[in-house]
């Protein structure tokens, strides 16, 4: 029992690293420009595509590759859809449409050139079986990345004159400009350091769980309610929601019938939006 | 200025109105007779109905190259049903309402046809579906038709199995959609009459993908064997790698879904030694043996689930004799009474009769990946 027990927490962590990786890259853009960028799945799901596309030249051109064309196809979607939008002085409401809007547009793109059907991207993946549980090699490296990113994210917030400036413009985008901070230069930052992570998500989550072109969509969701119950201000806080996300369900499932894992996730965050609204890590919103 | 423009755009409007009405509508006295057909060609359940929709398509090219039927080319009005009960509602919506078929083939998945079935009964249009095996849509209405069993019979054989092969506790592990819910009570209810047991019964979401705990409280229980029901070898696939990866190496009972040829050819490891089973069917037939020659000719791979392929192919051929009994006119009555007149029907799946609830009378059969290959066990 104690071995279920920890392979029990160790799939939680393993599904809560997964979620991390998607919020870790989603809250970093809306830290920075204050709206739901949804499109988010998307571009993570083209990220998995494109590695797919260059699996064939083998890891050492896929991976850097796929994650720079991503990463600039994420500030490209910036610069087409949300910056013109933002010119006409658009409300956060109608970015989050259009981010909608974008992100059935980027999967329909995908399911265009790849079609509908699922894609394994074959790989040696040993199981480590370390007496009390087992985890294989890609589960090893999504909990690796995960806390690199819980640690790089930090660092790159608190220390680094971008992360500062990027927090400035968070807090009052009017009295940051005063101080010389260009936002747009900051937000074109933002989402190709997101559009980044939102690669390398895409490329660990489609070697654990194979790909499709709407792969993005529940991801984007599952990591938005891990965001929240961290706390959307804070992009160390989302990372830890989401871990906390991932053991809340999948304990929660060990005692309740596994129907109810969606149902887990999303009572916990209504838990968190009634009891402790600005999350584990965020501070509380000032009134406007 | 503004008038004029809001003038020509109404009238830009009525003319498209009216320039589309012959289109979508029923081509009265017109060249070509339109049908509907709903099948998932997007999403997981692509892997069905792309291969389905392309069996569907030789059938209606060899008809209307062989003269159509009395001289009028049979055409189908796709919609994307999306292996999904609310899409299948939409397709039947859209089909019966807005293009006025006065048949549909479809859907694949059960959830689209039992969602469908009731719009289409109201609207008294036919619904033949190649694949749909929840034992519920033998009650769905008079119009509703199939040309795959009930899985009443499906899941009872692989129970039945399964007891013979000496497990005493078995788990279940099913996808939260109808067809996959069917077969875990029919499994369940059939392996517990034949005095097995239920160690315990696990549903998970269409829209997931990590299965690790829920295949752990299997594997914590170690039954004798596993019974499994997916919807689509998408997540068929995921949740047999997990649940090989969290430690259960016992023997694994399942329905179709995990023995489709795509899914041997891709993971022969991973579905090796599993049990699953399938409507019978002789795939050496002559007419079987002609559509898939015309199928790896035109899409460069063997037929991923032949018996539904064949089914779809037979009910293009079945639709259009009724139609052609009628002397080209397209009347669902008629149609519904000469289905359910339909006896020993020569087709591609073998000899066809409708029973009085529009259901097919054909067997099962339960095979074993042995060595990558599909073996019949009888």
């Amino acid at each position: 029992m104690s071995s279920i027990a920890a392979q029990l927490i160790l799939n939680g962590v393993i599904a809560g690293a997964i979620y991390t990786l998607v919020a870790s890259g989603f809250s970093l853009i809306y830290n920075v420009t204050k709206f739901m960028h949804f499109a988010h799945g998307a571009i993570l799901a083209i990220g998995a595509y494109l590695f797919y596309a260059f699996f064939g030249l083998g890891w050492a051109v896929a991976l850097p590759v796929s994650i720079i064309l991503t990463s600039i196809l994420g500030a490209l979607t910036n610069f087409l859809v949300y910056r013109p939008l933002r010119k006409r002085k658009a409300s956060s409401a109608v970015l989050l449409i259009s981010s909608l809007a974008a992100m059935i547009f980027l999967n329909a793109t995908l399911l265009a050139f790849w079609g509908a059907d699922v894609k394994t991207l074959p790989h040696a993946n040993p199981i480590f079986d370390v007496g009390i549980a087992s985890i294989t090699a890609t589960q090893i490296a999504i909990v690796a990345v995960a806390l690199l990113l819980l640690l790089g994210l930090t660092l790159l917030m608190k220390k680094t004159r971008l992360g500062k400036a990027m927090r400035a413009l968070a807090d009052n985008k009017d009295v940051a400009q005063t101080v010389g901070i260009n936002p747009e230069r900051i937000y074109t930052v933002a989402f190709l350091i997101g559009s980044a992570l939102a690669a390398v998500a895409g490329i660990l989550i489609g070697l654990e769980q194979n790909l499709n072109p709407v792969m993005g969509i529940q991801l984007v969701i599952n990591g938005f309610a891990g965001a929240v119950i961290g706390g959307m201000t804070s992009v160390p806080g989302a990372i830890l929601g989401s871990l906390l996300l991932g053991l809340v369900e999948n304990i929660g499932i060990w005692w309740l019938p596994s129907g109810y894992k969606g149902a887990i996730a999303f009572a916990l965050l209504f838990l968190f939006l009634l009891f402790r609204p600005q999350g584990i890590l965020g501070k509380k919103q000032r009134e406007a | 200025m503004k008038k004029t423009y809001a003038l020509f755009l109404t009238l830009a409007l009525l003319l498209a109105a009216c320039s589309s009405g012959p289109l979508s509508g029923t081509p009265h006295g017109s060249g070509t007779l339109v049908i509907g057909g709903m099948y998932p060609l997007t999403g997981d359940g692509a892997a069905y109905g792309i291969p389905i929709q392309h069996a569907t398509d030789i059938a209606i090219k060899e008809l209307n190259d062989a003269g159509g039927i009395g001289g009028k080319d049979l055409k189908i009005v796709w919609e994307d049903s999306k292996c999904d009960a609310k899409d299948g509602a939409t397709a039947a919506q859209k089909l019966t309402g807005v293009d006025n078929v006065k048949v549909i083939l479809g859907g694949i998945c059960s959830g689209e046809t039992l969602a469908a079935a009731p719009i289409t009964e109201e609207a008294g249009v036919i619904l033949l579906s190649p694949s749909s095996t929840n034992p519920k849509i033998t009650d769905a209405g008079d119009f509703v038709f199939r040309t795959a069993p009930s899985d009443a019979y499906g899941g009872k054989v692989a129970a039945e199995y399964a007891r013979k092969q000496g497990y005493k506790t078995v788990s279940i592990i099913a996808e939260n959609s109808d067809y996959a819910q069917g077969l875990r009570t029919v499994f369940r209810d059939s392996f517990k009459a034949l005095g097995g047991s239920i160690a315990n019964e696990q549903t998970f979401d269409p829209d997931a993908s990590d299965f690790k705990t829920i295949v752990l409280k299997v594997v914590d229980i170690y039954p004798d064997a596993v019974y499994l029901a997916p919807q689509t070898p998408a997540k068929g696939v995921l949740l047999l790698k997990q649940l090989r990866e969290q430690g259960y190496k016992g023997p694994i009972v399942t329905a179709e879904v995990l023995i489709g040829r795509d899914v041997i050819k891709e993971h022969p490891d991973l579905v090796e030694g599993i049990a699953g089973v399938e409507v019978h069917f002789d795939e050496t037939n002559p007419k079987a043996k002609k559509l898939f020659d015309e199928y790896r000719s035109l899409y460069n791979e063997d037929p991923p689930f032949p018996a539904y392929m064949a089914a779809a192919y037979d009910n293009v051929n079945l639709i259009a004799d009724a139609i052609g009994a009628n002397d080209g006119e397209i009347d669902a009555d008629q149609i519904k009474d000469y289905l359910y007149h339909v006896k020993d029907y020569d087709g591609a799946l073998g000899k066809l009769t409708f029973d009085q609830n529009g259901d097919p009378i054909l067997d099962f059969d339960v095979k074993k990946v042995i060595g990558g290959n599909l073996v019949v066990l009888g």
